[in-house]
This record gives C-alpha cells, structure tokens and sequence, in this order.
C-alpha cells in the first residue's frame, strides 16, 4: 500500500500559526530596538532641515517595521498551515 | 549637557521595543475604545427615532461638526442647522507641528463646507444673542432662529489685546510668535531658525508663556518649548540659548503621575521655570515683556492656629528676549459671556463659560441646551479628543430628551495631551474626572515614539474619516 501524507487538522494548522506569529513578534521585538537605535542617530543627521530629518526616519522606521511584520505573516502561514 | 549624552538619555529603544510588542494591537486598540463608546449609543440610537425635532449648533469647529454628524444618522428626521462664520477649518492638533516645521500650514488648513454634514443646513452668520426663554437665537444679520433643542459649541476667544502693546499682527514680526494663532504657525518656526542663527553668534534669551485662564489644548505650550529646544539642540547652539517658561501656576503640569514626568523633562534639558508669573504687556521695539510676580511670603507666628501668616506679594518684573512665545488668555465670546447661558457666579462666570453639568453637558438651567468643546465650565476637557467622548454623550442625551426618558450618557472628563516632548517623541497624557485614564497598557509617564506616530500619522485621519463623520 501506498504511503499518503498525514495532513494536520485545520484547528492544529491554527494553532501552529498563532504560535509562529506570537514567537515572530517577540523575536522582531528584541532585534528592531537595537537595529533602531544604531540606524536613527544616523537618519537624524541627514543634511536636511531638522524636521524632515526625523519624518525621513519615521517613514524608513515605518517601512522595516512594516516589511518585517509582512515577512512575519508569509513565514506564519507558510508554516503554519502546511 | 551634550548631544551624546542626551541621545544615550533617550528613552527611543524602549520606545521602538514597544512599537513592535504593541504594532499589531494598536489598530485594533485605537479603534476599539472609540467603537465601543460609540456602539452604546448607535445601539439606541439606531432604532431611528423618527422625530421632526429642530436642533441647532451654534458653532460649526470639531465639536460642532462631529455633533451634527451623528445627530444625522441618529434622528434622520430631525432638522439640524449649524451657525458658523467661518469658512476655514483648522486642524488645530496640527498647530504645533506647523510652529515646529514638521508641517506646512496648507496641511492642517480645510474648507468648512467639506465637512457639514450631508442633510444638515449651514449658516454663514454670527449669532449675536441667546434669547433661551423663547428658544430662539438672534444672529448678526438680525435674524432669529428658533429651535427645539440648542447646542452650544462656539470655542473660545484668544484674547491677544488682552497683552499690553500686543496686537494679532505683531505675532508675524521676528521672535515673537503664537501657536495659537494658525497664521501665526509657520512664522513662529521662521523665529526658532533666527534664534537659532542668533545664538551662534552670543547667548539669547527665549521666554514661553502661559495665561492666567484655563486654555485649549494646555500642553501645547510646552510641546512647543520642547520642540523649539530639540531645534536649538539640533543646531548645535542650545547651550547660547537661555530658556525660561513663565507661568501663573504653582506647578508644571497639574495631575498627578504627569506632574513628576514634564518637571524631568525640565531638569533634563535644562529648561528655567518662572511660577506665579503672568505677562501684562511687551515692548516689541526694544524687546521687553513686562510680568506680574505674585508670591507669598512668610507672616507672623500665628500662635491660635500654630502656623505661620502667609502674605500675598506681588511686583512687575521686566524681562528682555530675543525670541517669545506667547499663549494668550482665552474666555469665551461675548455673545455666550452676555448671555443667560454663561456661569453666572464665580470664577467662570468671568471666563464666561457655559453653565452645563459635568457629565450629562445639559445646561443647568434650560433642558433644551447641551454644550460641547471648549466654551463648557467643565473641570477638563478642552482638547479634541475630549470632543470625541462629548459628541456621543450629547447626541444620546438629545435622544433620550426626546423620549422623555432621563438622560442616560455621561461625559467623564475624559482629556487627551500627546504631549510632544521632541522630534520623534510624546507622551500620551490622558485623564478624567477620576484622574489618570490611559486608553492602552503602557507606562502614560514615558515618552514614546509609538505616540509621536499616532500624533503625526494617526490622529488626523481619525479625527477627518472618523470623528467629523460622525464614525468614532
């Protein structure tokens, strides 16, 4: 007889989702702040006027923030509900 | 204290640490308060009470707007009339900003019409009187207006002329300046970057006033303080420039755990503070600003009440600046100070507030009248987001008037400062009647670059997609 693959039920896939997504966002949580605080004093003397210096790091700060959260949910579903 | 050692004081790694713990609750968490204030009130009110009430709004700003709107949805048979002469609306959170160059005035300046409401009438007109005997209102054209149910949300009156030698044009003039003023805004970062050049060249002096009233928006002369030391630090020239922030008060912030919180705040940017100070007039040729100290001074040994006589001093000072940012007193307008409506004992009666209760906001002596924003005597609550948790009350409280039913929303005072204490960062001060309420489970004494993104990115779009249409 054939092997066939055992499928995890849709309640386990779930359940491994949440868990890669929770374990995700307290990894990003310990390696973002450092890699913040190394890159903003950096941003902040861009040789622009002062205020745009800080919304360039906003929108740079935002977008890692917002890449890794998006790489979080591809690699939680990827795992997740496989 | 120098750029190295401030960068290592900032709090920005724990800031960013708690984006990220937080990120993924903070939509759902900025939302979900609102909605389920708001939800109460839908539930009630979405039953579609079908009534052919005639409701004015006297003054068409947030409060104004945000009552209409949902006075629409909730009583779609209902005449609604706003009285409002202006056709500008200014996003007034955004005033700071402006003054600190984040922002240009042009992003914080609406049209009116915009924002009325779909279904509800706009009068461009002033009101001139109250008649709340006859329930009607007598505008400036000399046309009354009768109505069912009245609410007052006018505003407050910047009272410039109030400051000897001080006209609303001389806010334009180099080193003096007013956040308060939109068109006074971008002029007052124009005169941080002159101090700035100025302090290259030998020390300066910069002064930051407060009145000796209640204000809108109360941090926001010290969020421009902060702000204008960041710039200075920035610069390179912050040890040239002498800062003092003069006040009538005793303290720096009032409430308690936020008091300790802005007193560091000082101690860290070495910034001066004068208390039981008040500006009476200024001389803008040579640069001066005349205040009036009060203090106390020890008396006598009471020996019957074992303490000792406290004396109320008081003297002019004079004090020279090269740059002054000037808050001035507010009241509200005469036609409300004039008016049956206003306080008519006390000290709000000089500031001629609307005598409303606390929680409900309906006027103490005619049922028919509620009031909203910043022309109300109540205890807090003359900031936007105290707006946001009145419009709900008020319109619910109109309703169940309308059912004879007893007034079933309250108001708790709630009162939101995004306290700007830098670039890149706030600290969320939020409180009520009860004191200190923050709406998420954060430490509100620390200053976040979380909160400087909800201020800069966040709060606008709330407050013109959600809170003037009437949606949180």
């Amino acid at each position: 007889m054939a092997k066939t693959k055992k499928r995890n039920s849709f309640g386990v896939m779930l359940l491994k989702f949440i868990l890669i997504l929770i374990l995700g966002i307290i990894a990003l949580s310990f390696i973002l702040p450092p890699l913040f605080s190394i890159i903003a004093p950096f941003l902040h003397a861009l040789p622009f006027d002062a205020p745009r210096n800080y919304i360039i790091t906003d929108y740079i700060g935002m977008t890692v923030l917002g890449l890794a959260s998006l790489t979080l949910l591809f690699f939680a579903f990827k795992w997740g509900f496989r | 204290m120098d750029d190295k050692e401030f960068l290592e004081d900032q709090p920005q790694d724990l800031s960013r640490r708690e984006v990220l713990k937080f990120s993924a609750l903070l939509g759902g968490s900025t939302f979900l308060q609102p909605l389920s204030a708001n939800n109460t009130t839908q539930e009630k009110t979405d039953t579609a009470l079908i009534t052919k009430a005639n409701i004015l709004i006297v003054g068409g700003g947030d409060a104004g707007i945000t009552i209409a709107a949902r006075l629409t949805k909730a009583l779609p048979q209902a005449t609604v009339t706003i009285v409002e002469p202006r056709e500008t609306h200014y996003y007034q959170p955004g005033q700071t900003l402006v003054a600190s160059g984040v922002w240009k005035l042009e992003e914080i300046t609406y049209e009116t019409k915009k924002f009325i409401p779909k279904g509800v009438t706009w009068i461009k007109d002033r009101v001139q009187s109250f008649e709340p005997d006859q329930n009607s209102v007598t505008l400036s054209s000399n046309k009354k207006l009768s109505y069912d149910y009245l609410v007052v949300a006018t505003g407050l009156s910047l009272e410039y002329q109030k400051i000897k030698g001080l006209t609303e044009q001389d806010l334009t003039q180099d080193g003096i300046s007013s956040i308060y003023l939109p068109s006074a805004t971008e002029q007052t970062f124009e005169s941080i970057k002159q101090l700035a050049e100025k302090a290259k060249l030998g020390k300066v002096k910069a002064l930051f006033t407060q009145p000796n009233t209640p204000i809108k928006c109360g941090g926001a002369p010290k969020k421009i303080m902060f702000l204008a030391e960041n710039y200075l630090r920035d610069q390179g020239v912050r040890e040239n420039v002498e800062i003092t922030f003069l006040t009538p008060g005793e303290n720096y912030f009032g409430i308690d755990p936020y008091e300790d919180a802005v007193k560091r705040q000082f101690k860290k940017r070495g910034l001066h503070i004068a208390m039981g100070h008040h500006l009476e007039s200024i001389d803008i040729t040579n640069k001066t600003a005349q205040f009036l100290h009060s203090y106390e001074i020890r008396g006598e040994y009471d020996k019957d009440l074992e303490e000792y006589d406290m004396i109320q001093k008081s003297e002019m000072k004079t004090l020279d600046f090269d740059f002054i940012h000037i808050t001035p007193a507010m009241k509200a307008h005469d036609f409300v100070k004039n008016s049956p409506l206003s306080w008519q004992k006390g000290t709000n009666k000089e500031y001629g507030y609307l005598d409303v209760h606390e929680k409900s906001l309906q006027h103490k002596r005619y049922a028919n009248v509620f009031g909203a924003g910043d022309v109300i005597g109540t205890h807090f609550g003359k900031t936007g987001g105290s707006v946001r948790k009145q419009a709900p009350v008020i319109v619910q409280n109109i309703v169940d008037a309308l059912q004879n039913r007893p007034l079933s929303a309250q108001f708790d005072g709630y009162t939101v400062c995004p306290l700007i204490t830098g670039y890149g960062t706030v600290m969320l001060a939020e409180f009520n009647y009860e004191g200190v309420a923050p709406s998420f489970p954060l430490d509100p004494k620390k200053e976040r670059w979380l909160w400087w993104l909800l201020k800069v990115y966040a709060l606008k779009p709330m407050y013109f997609y959600g809170m003037l249409k009437g949606r949180m």
